[in-house]
């Protein structure tokens, strides 16, 4: 409650108490002044009686000396004497009431008085001194008096009535100063009652604040006796809190509610606040629940006192922070981590102020920077400074982005100026502005610093290290593979997959992983999954299904790992396949021993030796071979058949294979007791026990010594032949004998069927009519008639092979001794190939001779063609001289016909690139195909006029066009119509396309109305060698040389049938910027310097000597430094080869928008401008252009 | 009517082709070589030159290249009985109006003194 002085009830009670005290002061002073008037009035009124008694004593002094001049008289003098006294005692009155003024006239009135007074005082008085003191002196004196008198009357009157004012004025204030003072202190009496109203108003609200406060506040609120700490009060809240009931706590003490460790703590502060002075206090305490459990709580405790400074009571505030407490744990764990975190990850922190441009930065972060710790931090220009020049606009940009609120959060990668080494480092700068003022201008930003370079390092290492573990993974040995543990599936496989089980790797891959396991066993696989007996390390033995049906039995090794954040499983297989079927093998030996045993001793030789080759069981037919009896030969070791024949190694592999578990087989010369050798097919099949160790083999023997006899004689002829083998490499080989003395041959089984010869044929041995024509006969008999010892004779001859085909046969027949052997050999594919080489080369010269004699024969040609042409007009001839005369000349003209054709043959086929026509070479074809069809086949041209010219190898389009209309004559048969169309479209279809580019095209078209196509005929057509002809009618080659044709010419080949609907093909040729489209419309020439971009050599030279005639300046431009040159010159003729690389680096560098007037010259242009870049040629010109194709581009060069 | 130089070294292509062009009308001088045709161009300034190509003493692309130089304006035409690059072909690049693949007829001959008679180069 605040009470004002200046509210208008107390400035009324001020105001009266201002007046009540000015009124008192009024009457202070006028009482002060009534005082001194009545001491002043005292005072004249004393001077006045003094004077009065003097001037009294004076006349009676005048009286005395009157009388003393009449005579003495003692009574009078004794009058005198009193006189005199009066008069003294008058002066002292007056003297000490006497103003200065009546001081003054009493000092004038004094000699007169002291002589009177001295005369009286004289006894002889009367004798001399009267006269001194004459009747005027006295006189005088007393007119002195009278005045002095008077004046004094006068002052007293005044006094008198000054005196009289001054009273009534006092009583005047002194009755004022009473009213007020009544009034003021009535209004004191009115404010007391009135603040002591308010007040308890206040505490009234105050208390109910109070109660309302303590009742309802959830903070606990207790009050407490100071010194037995009992609890006076607590609130609600607070009960909730402790879990007790408020009758519970006001019997308990404060510290009956700590938590036992915090009692003397508490206990301690307590102590400390109820000191005298001692000043409230705040903590984190736990306390203690009734069910026990602890809370932490803030508590205010605050000690009430009185007036006096004595502890009435404390009251403590509690507030349960639990929460906050467990948050700010929380929070300190966090940031601590974060700490972890930032150190562990090799990350500085850095912390910016903005508005100073202050960093803090942490010992990482300065560590990375290159800055020792001691340097003072760097602010923020300072630090921006070390940024590298070429990153400083990225990290702008980053930066202001994320300032504006762009950007969630600032990052940027930047290299940073290591301090210590003066190199530049990328690192990796992040951060965020954590807070920003009223007005969005960012106040704090946090972030981290971060060495990139070490991570670059890192992610590259990784990147290799991964690498170098899938090369691994692909390069084992074995099979191997890796599984989505979550999926189930496989992801990986390595190739020996594929060789191992032949599953290819898609088909692999698309496999679950139970897939591979026989449905026997899918259920215990299931399991083993489930149970992780199929996972980690080994498992198994598995078997596998591949793709041929087979299993392949094996342990699968798996080890897991995580592959790109999934759960995977990388496996591999070993293959134990082998081992296996030798187990089953050893099994199945062993369950159907009795049954094979049988079977087996009847022809086969049988051991069985222990793992040291001790013979623990033989039969009958091996000891029989053997010589040796059962009895010799039981417990002796296998060593004992060794026949020495066999080099060691033999043995060693042969142990090596069994030991290792693998059935050994091979053929093995034994020595008999007697000496004799003899040979086996041996078989050994190891027993083997579950570890894979062989404990017992069985040795299976045929005996094949007459085989071995045979082969060894086979051996023996065939060496001598060795010579003649070598020099033969080609064809099949059969050897013969031949009976020299009959002239015949004796041919095995053998060599009939490889001479594809009925063996019912041939009867008899020498039955040659049926190898041999009559030329073939002859050719053996000159043979055999000329073979000798050591010089063999050979002949060939063609014989009748399988199926009523020819067989070139080459005959090699050798003399040894008194036998003759040879061998025939197929030679059927070498011949053909000879004959074919031989054509082309008939071919070559061909073309070589015609080329060299068209020039002759042209003359010659020219000559005949053009008299016969002139004779044949004279109108003079008969009709039968102008007929022959137009034989010779169609003659001369076929003549004409067969140099131009034989002068292809000569020609390279790169030179008849050219810019054509199209439709001259669609007219020459139809000219030369109308001869070829039959009069029922209607050969029909629609060409399209103004066909631009095109480059084109016209001999090979001349080609594809004429196979396309001998394709239509043949599916028409006996009739029908062909239409040869050309025309123009725009393909952008990516459909008909392809990965062609768009554009213009040109097309040709040859439809027919023939029977058409069925699908399963089309999707073969363009295979080569696939024909619908009749054998011998066609080669197959048609379509595919069509097809060839097509993609040299970078064009579409389309076809368009339907059975019973026709067949149209159609060749599309891709349009390029030609010198008819450019006579349209040529832009002014400028007069500028021509590049010339061109290997070195009479090309180049020709084109800079046909530039510089037509007036134009050339720059030859070197390859290897050319781009500077084509910017600056912006025109230049490039070579269709260098083209591609040359503008796709131009292009890189200038952009495709750059002004590039460039001209392709080539002898196949095509071939550069199509996979060259966007920068299109404005011309294509062949190496060697025309004076007239040149002037027309330099035109608009 | 023109009057056509005709400069061929064989001669009795010379005669063939003489022949050929009297029948379409024209009248021709012969010459048997380049520096021959050169002699008389001089003071005959035909209307056209009609040359082969490949000749002794001063062969066809010789040829050209002198009347280019000296007889401006006369349209030249060139034929060979070499198809083979590079005789034709440069026959072009020198500005040849037209070029005759010998052996020809008398329409090819036409068009060709037709065409260098009316076309400007």
């Amino acid at each position: 409650m605040r009470v004002s002085l200046f509210h208008p009830k107390y400035l009324g009670l001020s105001a009266l108490g201002i007046l009540c005290a000015l009124c008192a002061l009024v009457a202070l002073v006028l009482r002060n002044r009534l005082d001194t008037t009545i001491a002043r009035h005292r005072t004249v009124q004393g001077q006045v009686a003094a004077l009065e008694r003097l001037q009294e004593a004076v006349g009676d002094l005048e009286e005395w000396m009157q009388t003393r001049r009449q005579g003495a008289d003692p009574l009078f003098d004794q009058l005198a004497h009193r006189s005199r006294k009066s008069i003294e005692s008058s002066l002292l009155a007056l003297r000490a009431h006497a103003g200065p003024r009546s001081l003054a006239a009493l000092a004038r009135m004094e000699p007169t008085l002291h002589l009177l007074l001295s005369s009286t005082a004289s006894k002889g008085l009367g004798v001399g001194t009267p006269e001194a003191l004459g009747p005027a002196s006295i006189h005088e004196l007393e007119g002195e008096f009278r005045t002095s008198l008077k004046e004094k009357s006068g002052e007293l009157d005044g006094l008198s009535a000054a005196l009289t004012t001054l009273a009534s004025q006092a009583a005047l204030a002194v009755e004022a100063t009473l009213i007020l003072g009544a009034s003021f202190i009535l209004g004191g009496i009115w404010l007391l009652t009135d603040l002591h109203r308010r007040y308890r108003l206040a505490e009234e609200e105050h208390k109910a604040w109070h109660r309302s406060y303590f009742e309802a506040a959830n903070v606990g609120i207790l009050h407490g006796e100071p010194f037995n700490l009992r609890l006076l009060e607590v609130n609600d809240a607070f009960c909730a809190m402790v879990g007790y009931s408020r009758e519970e706590l006001l019997s308990m003490t404060v510290l009956e509610l700590d938590h036992p460790e915090e009692r003397e703590t508490d206990l301690r502060w307590l102590q400390a606040m109820q000191a005298p002075g001692g000043l409230p206090f705040r903590r984190e305490k736990q306390y203690r629940r009734k069910d026990g459990s602890a809370f932490w709580a803030e508590v205010s405790v605050s000690p009430i006192r009185d007036p006096d400074g004595i502890l009435k009571m404390q009251t403590a505030m509690v507030l349960d922070i639990t929460e906050r407490r467990a948050a700010q744990e929380a929070i300190a764990e966090h940031r601590a981590l974060l700490q972890h975190v930032l150190d562990g990850s090799d990350q500085g922190y850095w912390d910016l102020h903005f508005p100073s441009g202050a960093v803090t930065t942490s010992p990482r972060c300065k560590e990375l920077l290159g800055i020792p710790p001691e340097v003072p931090l760097p602010n923020l220009d300072s630090w921006t400074a070390l940024i590298h020049p070429e990153d400083q606009p990225a990290r702008q940009v980053a930066m202001e982005a994320h300032i504006a609120g762009a950007s969630p959060s600032f990052a940027c990668e930047a290299r940073i100026l290591h301090g210590l080494t003066g190199a530049w480092k990328w690192m990796l700068c992040r951060g965020r502005i954590y807070e920003r003022d009223a007005s969005g201008r960012p106040l704090r930003m946090a972030g981290t610093l971060m060495d990139l370079s070490e991570r670059k390092a890192l992610e590259l290492d990784l990147a290799r290290e991964t690498e170098r573990y899938l090369a691994l993974f692909k390069s084992l040995p074995i099979p191997a593979w890796m599984v989505d543990r979550d999926r189930k599936c496989f992801v990986a496989c390595n190739e020996m997959v594929e060789s191992a089980f032949g599953w290819s790797e898609a088909e692999f891959l698309a496999f679950q992983l139970t897939d591979l396991i026989p449905p026997e066993l899918r259920i215990a696989s299931e399991e083993a999954l489930e149970t992780d007996r199929f996972r980690v390390g080994a498992s198994g033995p598995w078997p596998i299904k591949c793709k041929d049906g087979q299993l392949r039995t094996g342990m699968v090794l798996s080890h897991d790992l995580e592959l790109q954040g999934r759960r995977g499983r990388i496996s591999v297989f070993h293959d134990f396949t082998d081992l296996f079927t030798v187990d089953q093998e050893r099994e199945r030996h062993l369950s159907e021993a009795r049954d094979f045993r049988y079977a087996l001793e009847q022809g086969a030789m049988i051991t069985i030796t222990d793992a040291d080759g001790d013979i623990t069981y033989c039969n009958e037919s091996f000891a029989r071979a053997s010589g040796y009896s059962l009895e010799e030969l039981l417990g002796q070791n296998h060593r004992l058949l060794k026949s020495g024949h066999h080099p060691p190694e033999f043995f060693t592999d042969l142990w090596d294979t069994i030991k290792a578990g693998q059935v050994w087989k091979g053929e093995v010369c034994n020595r008999a007791k007697d000496g004799h050798l003899y040979w086996v097919q041996m078989s050994i099949v190891p027993f083997l026990n579950p570890f894979g160790v062989p404990h017992h083999f069985l040795a299976v023997r045929f005996d094949i010594s007459d085989r071995k006899r045979a082969e060894a004689e086979l051996l023996r002829t065939l060496r001598e032949l060795e010579g003649l083998l070598e020099a033969v490499s080609v064809g099949r080989l059969v050897p013969f004998r031949s009976d020299a003395d009959q002239g015949t041959l004796i041919l095995g089984e053998a060599a009939l069927a490889v001479l594809g010869v009925d063996p019912t044929q041939y009867q008899k041995p020498g039955d040659l009519d049926v190898l041999l024509d009559l030329e073939g006969r002859t050719r053996l008999k000159n043979a055999l008639a000329l073979v000798a010892p050591g010089s063999p004779a050979t002949f060939q001859a063609r014989m009748e092979g399988p199926e009523g085909t020819t067989l070139w046969t080459r005959w090699t027949i050798l003399q040894e001794g008194g036998e003759l052997r040879g061998v025939i050999q197929d030679v059927t594919e070498q011949q053909e190939l000879e004959a074919r080489f031989r054509q082309a080369q008939k071919l070559d010269s061909l073309g070589t001779l015609a080329s060299g004699i068209a020039h002759d024969f042209n003359n010659l040609l020219a000559t005949i063609l053009g008299t016969t042409e002139i004779l044949g007009e004279d109108p003079a001839l008969t009709q039968a001289q102008r007929r022959r005369i137009q034989l010779a000349h169609r003659a001369a003209d076929r003549g004409r016909q067969l140099v131009s054709k034989l002068s292809t043959f000569g020609r390279k086929s790169t030179q008849d690139w050219a810019l054509s026509d199209l439709n001259h070479v669609v007219h020459e074809v139809a000219t030369m195909a109308g001869h070829a069809l039959p009069d029922s086949i209607r050969l029909l041209t629609d060409l399209r006029e103004d066909l631009p010219l095109t480059y084109l190898d016209p001999g090979q389009v001349h080609q594809a066009l004429l196979n396309l209309i001998l394709n239509a004559r043949d599916a028409l048969g006996v009739e029908g119509r062909i239409t040869v169309r050309t025309g123009r479209e725009r393909l952008v279809s990516p459909e008909r396309l392809g990965n062609r580019p768009g554009g213009d095209f040109i097309f040709i078209e040859v439809a027919d109305d023939g029977p058409g196509m069925s699908a399963e005929v089309q999707s073969r057509i363009f295979e080569p060698f696939f024909t619908t002809k009749a054998t011998g009618k066609g080669t197959g080659l048609g379509l595919a040389v069509v097809h060839g044709v097509v993609q040299r010419h970078h064009g579409i080949l389309e076809l368009d049938t339907e059975p019973g609907r026709g067949a149209c093909f159609r060749i599309f040729l891709p349009f390029l910027p030609t010198l008819a489209a450019m006579e349209e419309d040529a832009p002014p020439a400028a007069p500028r310097p021509l590049g010339v971009l061109m290997p070195e050599g009479p090309d180049r030279e020709a084109l800079i000597e046909l530039v510089h005639r037509l007036g134009r300046e050339v720059r030859p431009l070197d390859p290897l430094r050319s781009l500077e040159g084509i910017h600056e010159l912006g025109s230049v003729f490039i070579h269709a080869d260098l083209a591609p690389s040359i503008l796709r680096e131009y292009q890189s560098l200038h952009g495709s928008e750059s002004a590039l007037s460039w001209v392709a010259l080539g002898e196949d242009p095509t071939r550069g401008i199509l996979s060259a870049s966007d920068l299109r040629p404005v011309a294509v010109l062949p190496l060697r252009p025309s004076l007239r194709q040149m002037l027309r581009v330099i035109a608009i060069l | 009517m023109a009057h056509v130089l005709l400069v061929e070294d064989d001669p009795d292509t010379s005669e063939t082709v003489r022949d050929m062009l009297e029948f379409l009308g024209h009248q021709v001088t012969q010459a048997a070589n380049g520096l021959e045709a050169l002699a008389e161009a001089s003071h005959l300034r035909p209307d056209v030159v009609l040359t082969d190509l490949l000749m002794p003493e001063m062969d066809g692309i010789e040829v050209m290249v002198e009347f280019g130089e000296r007889f401006q304006g006369v349209p030249i035409l060139a034929m060979s009985a070499q198809h083979e690059a590079p005789y034709l072909p440069t026959a072009h690049l020198l500005g040849a109006r037209a070029v005759l693949a010998k052996p020809f007829g008398l329409e090819a001959l036409r068009s060709a003194i037709t065409t260098a008679l009316h076309s400007n180069p």
